[in-house]
C-alpha cells in the first residue's frame, strides 16, 4: 500500500520537472456543458462546436497578426481511408474517428494514443453511393456515441473505449449505414441514416443514452394516409430515400431539433416517383421529446439531381426588418442560400450563391422556379451545379463577430444522365448518373456571405471544387482546406490569405480548435494524417 | 440487325471507299447489335467525344477498326467500358450511368463499327517509314519528345501514342498544336490542361515563361523549355497570364502535307508494332 503511494509520488515528481498536466481521470460532459459550449472555448464538445452549428472558435491567441508563425505541434496518422472527421476535445482528451468507423482517444497535449476501438464488421459491409467514412463522435457524461458503417449505434466508455451497449439502427444488407456524428441532447442520442442510393426509406432516431433503447423514430417519407403521402405516386414511397446522414442543430430555448433530409430515390429518374416527394430535400423541425414534425420546408421539390439538403443548418439570432428574430440559415446543395424563421419555418429570403442553371429563382414561398429541360436524359443534360452540388456535407462557419457566413463552394457543372432502374434490395437504385465538368471548366471558392442577405462580401478562389469545411475564429481568421493539399487561414473580414501549409494530401474534413496548457491549437486533416498546429512557445 | 445508313451521312463516303476491305473473313459472324438506335445514342453520349462520333478517334484512339490491339473479345471490351484502362486517359463508366445491359449494347456496337470498317479506318494514308526518318532527323521531334527511351522530354512521351490517340488528333497536334493541349485524366489535376504555357512577371520584375506543372491557391510550378523548375508564391506575382490557346510545340515548319501524313502514319504505329 505505502509502497504504491511512494512510487506514484515519485512519478509525479519526475513529471513535475517537465510540463506535466493532470486532468480528471475521464471526461464528464453532462448536458449542461453541451448547452453552454460557448462558455468553454478550450473544449470542442460537439461536431459543429455548438448546438447552433456555428463552427466558430472564440479562441483568439492565434490571430491575424501571428498566424504566419503556425507550425505542426503533433500529427496523428490514421487507418487507411478518407478522413472526414471532426474531433471532439474534452478535459484534455481528443476523441476522433478513423475510417471506416474506428474511435480513438488521444492525449490532446501530445497526440499519444490512449485507446482505440474498432467495430467488428465483415468485409461485405454495404456503402452504396458514398465512401467508407465517419464524421465523428458525440459525447454525453462519460460516454461516447459512434455510428458505424454497418448501421449500428455504439456507446463507448470514454475512459477505456469499452463497449457499454451496441444497437443495430437498421439493416445494412438493404443499404443502411451511419456516417454522421450523432447529436447528444438532454437524455437522448439522435442519429440519422445513409442509404438513399439503395432506395431505403429514411428516418431519424432518438436513443436512450443509458440503455440504447429506441425512444422514437420519425420516417422522412410518409406512409399512405400520413400527411404528404400524396406527394408520392404509387408505391414509390416505399423506396423513396430521404436519408438523414448529416448531424442536425438544436435550439434549447425553443426546444426544437433541426434536421436536414436527403434526396429522393431513385436519384436521377423522377418518372418513377411523380410528385413533390416530401420530405426529401427538406429541413425538418422536430420536437426532440416525441420526434413529431413541427414544421418543414422543402428546398428542391421533386429533385432529379441528387441535391440532398444534408448541409449544416446554422442557427442565428438577428434583427430581421427591425424585429429580433430566430433564424436558421443554410447554403443548399442546389446553389441557393436560404433564410428561414426557425420558430415557424417561414421562408424569409433566398438567393443564388453559386453558379446554377436549373432555376430562374425562388418564388415568394421559396419554391424554385424550375427551368424546363433541366432534367437528366439518356443523352445527358448539362446543368450547374453538379451532382455534388454547390455545397455538400462539409461545414460552413458563422462568425458572430463579422456576421458573415463562410461557405466552401463548388463551382462545377455536370452532364446528368437518366437510366432505367428497378428496385432490388441492397443494390444501387439511382436511375442514371453524371459526368462532371472538370479542370479549367470547374473551380471552387471560400465565399463570405452576408448572413442575412446572402450577398457576397468576398471570396477566396480555390483551384478545384473543395470537399473541406471551414472554421472562423475570434482571432479574425477563417481556416480551411483544399483538394490540392493546402491547409490555410484567411482574414475573416477581407478574405486575404494569411497562412498556408502544404499538407501533401487532399483536405476532406472540417477544422476545429481547442486549448491545452494555455496554448491554442488548430486541427485539420489531409490525406491520411491529422495535423495539430500551434504557435511556437516562449 | 440493321443500322439506318441515313443516320450516318458523314460515314457514307468513307464506307464506300472502304468497301472492299470491310469484308468479313469467311466464316466469321457479323456482330449483332440488339437495339441499334439506342446503341448509337449511348455510344455518342459516352464515347463519342473522345473516340469520335464515327469511331475514327480523337483524344482516344480510333475504335472503328477490325482489330482493336488490346481487345481480345466482347467480354474484355465490356470490362474496359465498365472499368476504363487504369492509369490511362480511358475512364470507366460507372454502373449507375450504364448498367450491364447497356454496357453490352455499347460493346456490341463498337465491334459492329469495326466490322463495317476497313483496316485503315483510322484514316492513315502516309508512309510510316518515311515518317520515322522525319521524326528522328529533319523534323527535330526528338529534341522535345521521348520515344522508347530516346529523346528529350519537353513535351509528352510518345512511346505508345498510336494506342492513345486517333489520326485526326495527331494531325491536328502537328498542324495546329495550340488548338488543343493534352488534358490530364488522373489525380487532382484531372481535367486540367497539361503543358499550359504561362507567363509570369514577379513583383521584383523578373519574367518567367514556362509550362505549368502544378498549381494551388498559393503557389505555382513551371517548367521552362530548358527544363528549369520555377516555383513561385502567388503573393510575389505581379502579373500572371495563362496562355490558353498557345503551345510550346512549334508548328511543323518546312514540313508539307505529305510529311505530316507520313509523321501521322509513323506515330500511329507507336505502341502497336508496325
Ligand atoms: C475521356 C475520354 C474517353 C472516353 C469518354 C472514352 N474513352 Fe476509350 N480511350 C480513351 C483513351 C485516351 C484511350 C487510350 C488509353 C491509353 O492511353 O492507353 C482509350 C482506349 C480505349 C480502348 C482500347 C483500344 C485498344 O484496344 O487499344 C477501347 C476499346 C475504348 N477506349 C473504348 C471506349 C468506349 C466503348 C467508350 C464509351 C463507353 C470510351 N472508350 C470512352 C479515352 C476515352
Ligand atoms: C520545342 C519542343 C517541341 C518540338 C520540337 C516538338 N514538339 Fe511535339 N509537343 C511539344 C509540347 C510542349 C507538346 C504538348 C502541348 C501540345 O500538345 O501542344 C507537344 C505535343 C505533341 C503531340 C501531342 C501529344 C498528345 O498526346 O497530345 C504530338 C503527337 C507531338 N507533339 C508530335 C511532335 C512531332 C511529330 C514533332 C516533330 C515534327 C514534334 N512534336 C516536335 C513540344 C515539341
Amino acid at each position: 500500500m505505502s509502497k504504491w503511494n511512494c512510487t506514484a509520488a515519485a512519478i509525479a515528481a519526475v513529471f513535475a520537472l517537465g510540463s506535466a498536466t493532470v486532468r480528471p481521470a475521464t471526461a464528464q460532459v453532462p448536458y449542461e456543458r453541451l448547452v453552454a459550449a460557448d462558455s468553454e472555448p478550450e473544449s470542442w464538445l460537439t461536431y459543429s462546436g455548438n448546438y447552433a452549428s456555428h463552427r466558430f472558435s472564440q479562441l483568439d491567441q492565434i490571430n491575424a497578426g501571428n498566424v504566419d508563425d503556425l507550425r505542426v505541434v503533433w500529427a496523428y496518422q490514421m487507418d487507411e481511408g478518407l478522413i472526414e472527421t471532426t474531433p471532439i476535445v474534452a478535459d484534455g482528451v481528443m476523441y476522433v474517428t478513423e475510417p471506416p468507423s474506428t474511435v480513438t482517444a488521444l492525449d490532446a497535449r501530445t497526440g499519444k494514443r490512449l485507446w482505440k476501438w474498432t467495430p467488428q464488421m465483415g468485409s461485405d459491409v454495404l456503402h452504396i453511393g458514398f465512401p467508407e467514412v465517419n464524421r465523428g463522435v458525440a459525447i454525453l457524461d462519460s460516454t461516447l456515441y459512434v455510428g458505424t458503417l454497418n448501421a449500428h449505434l455504439v456507446a463507448l466508455d470514454a475512459r477505456s473505449g469499452a463497449v457499454r451497449w451496441d444497437v443495430e439502427v437498421a439493416d445494412n444488407a438493404i443499404g443502411f449505414a451511419l456516417t454522421l456524428a450523432p447529436l447528444a441532447l438532454d437524455g437522448k442520442i439522435i442519429v440519422g441514416v445513409s442509404g438513399a442510393e439503395a432506395g431505403v426509406r429514411g428516418f431519424i432516431d432518438a436513443y436512450d443514452p443509458e440503455t440504447g433503447e429506441l425512444l422514437w423514430r420519425t420516417y422522412t417519407i410518409p406512409a399512405p394516409g400520413e400527411f404528404g403521402s400524396d406527394t408520392w405516386g404509387g408505391n414509390s414511397w416505399e423506396t423513396g430515400g430521404g436519408s438523414t446522414w448529416l448531424t442536425g442543430s438544436y435550439d434549447p430555448e425553443l426546444d426544437l431539433l433541426y434536421w436536414p433530409i436527403g434526396n429522393p430515390a431513385p436519384d436521377w429518374n423522377g418518372d418513377l416517383r411523380p410528385g413533390d416527394n416530401l420530405y426529401t430535400d427538406c429541413l425538418l423541425a422536430l420536437d426532440p421529446d416525441t420526434g413529431e414534425i413541427v414544421w418543414w420546408f422543402q428546398f428542391t421539390p421533386h429533385d432529379t439531381h441528387d441535391w440532398d439538403a444534408n448541409q449544416i443548418q446554422v442557427l442565428v439570432d438577428a434583427d430581421w426588418e427591425g424585429e429580433p428574430r430566430k433564424l436558421v440559415v443554410t447554403a443548399n446543395r442546389n446553389a441557393f442560400y436560404y433564410v428561414l424563421d426557425r420558430e415557424s419555418g417561414e421562408f424569409l429570403h433566398g438567393t443564388e450563391y453559386s453558379k446554377q442553371t436549373w432555376a430562374e429563382g425562388l418564388d415568394e414561398n421559396g419554391r424554385p422556379i424550375v427551368i424546363p429541360g433541366t432534367d437528366p436524359t439518356e443523352e445527358g443534360t448539362l446543368v450547374w451545379p453538379s451532382l455534388q452540388g454547390a455545397a455538400n456535407w462539409f461545414s460552413p462557419s458563422y462568425s458572430p463577430l463579422t456576421r458573415l457566413f463562410y461557405q466552401p463552394t463548388r463551382i462545377m457543372g455536370s452532364i446528368y444522365y437518366k437510366a432505367e432502374v428497378e428496385y432490388e434490395p441492397g443494390q444501387p437504385f439511382m436511375g442514371g448518373g453524371e459526368q462532371a465538368l472538370r479542370g479549367e471548366e470547374a473551380s471552387g471558392a471560400v465565399k463570405a456571405l452576408d448572413v442575412l442577405t446572402g450577398e457576397l462580401q468576398w471570396e477566396f478562389p480555390l483551384q478545384t471544387p473543395p470537399w473541406a469545411g471551414v472554421m472562423a475564429t475570434a482571432g479574425n481568421l477563417v481556416f480551411g482546406g483544399s483538394e490540392e493539399g493546402n491547409i490555410f487561414a484567411l482574414n475573416a473580414e477581407t478574405g486575404e490569405p494569411l497562412w498556408n501549409f502544404q499538407a501533401g494530401g487532399a483536405v476532406r474534413s472540417g477544422p476545429m480548435s481547442y486549448e491545452i496548457d494555455g496554448q491554442q491549437r488548430i486541427v485539420n486533416s489531409a490525406g491520411g494524417t491529422m495535423f495539430v498546429f500551434g504557435l511556437p512557445e516562449g | 440487325m440493321r443500322i439506318e445508313k441515313s443516320a450516318w451521312p458523314l460515314l457514307l463516303p468513307f464506307l464506300l471507299l472502304a468497301a472492299p476491305a470491310a469484308a468479313q473473313e469467311p466464316g466469321e459472324v457479323a456482330p449483332e447489335v440488339d437495339d441499334p438506335e439506342r446503341a448509337e445514342r449511348l455510344y455518342r453520349a459516352h464515347c463519342g467525344r473522345c473516340h469520335g462520333v464515327q469511331g475514327l478517334g480523337g483524344e482516344g484512339p480510333g475504335l472503328a477498326q477490325l482489330v482493336l490491339p488490346r481487345v481480345a473479345d466482347q467480354t474484355q471490351l465490356e470490362g474496359f467500358i465498365r472499368d476504363g484502362i487504369p492509369g490511362t486517359g480511358m475512364p470507366g463508366v460507372r454502373a449507375r450511368v450504364l448498367d450491364d445491359d447497356a454496357v453490352a449494347l455499347v460493346a456490341s456496337y463498337v465491334l459492329w463499327l469495326g466490322a463495317q470498317t476497313a483496316a485503315d479506318a483510322s484514316g492513315v494514308t502516309g508512309d510510316a517509314e518515311r515518317g520515322h526518318d522525319l521524326f528522328w532527323a529533319g523534323g527535330d521531334c526528338a529534341s522535345c519528345h521521348i520515344v522508347a527511351g530516346q529523346g528529350t522530354a519537353v513535351g509528352p512521351e510518345l512511346t505508345i501514342i498510336g494506342l492513345r490517340r486517333g489520326a485526326d488528333y495527331l494531325r491536328e497536334a502537328l498542324t495546329a498544336p495550340a488548338a488543343r493541349l493534352p488534358v490530364a485524366r488522373l489525380g487532382v489535376r484531372s481535367g486540367f490542361f497539361e503543358y499550359l504555357p504561362v507567363r509570369i512577371v514577379t513583383d521584383s520584375g523578373d519574367i518567367y515563361n514556362g509550362m505549368r506543372m502544378n498549381e494551388d491557391s498559393f503557389t505555382i510550378q513551371l517548367m521552362t523549355l530548358s527544363g528549369a523548375l520555377v516555383s513561385l508564391d502567388k503573393g510575389t506575382i505581379a502579373e500572371m497570364e495563362k496562355l490558353v490557346g498557345h503551345s510550346f510545340m512549334p508548328v511543323t515548319q518546312g514540313l508539307d502535307d505529305d510529311d505530316v501524313e507520313d509523321l501521322v502514319a509513323y506515330l500511329t504505329t507507336l505502341g502497336r508494332g508496325s
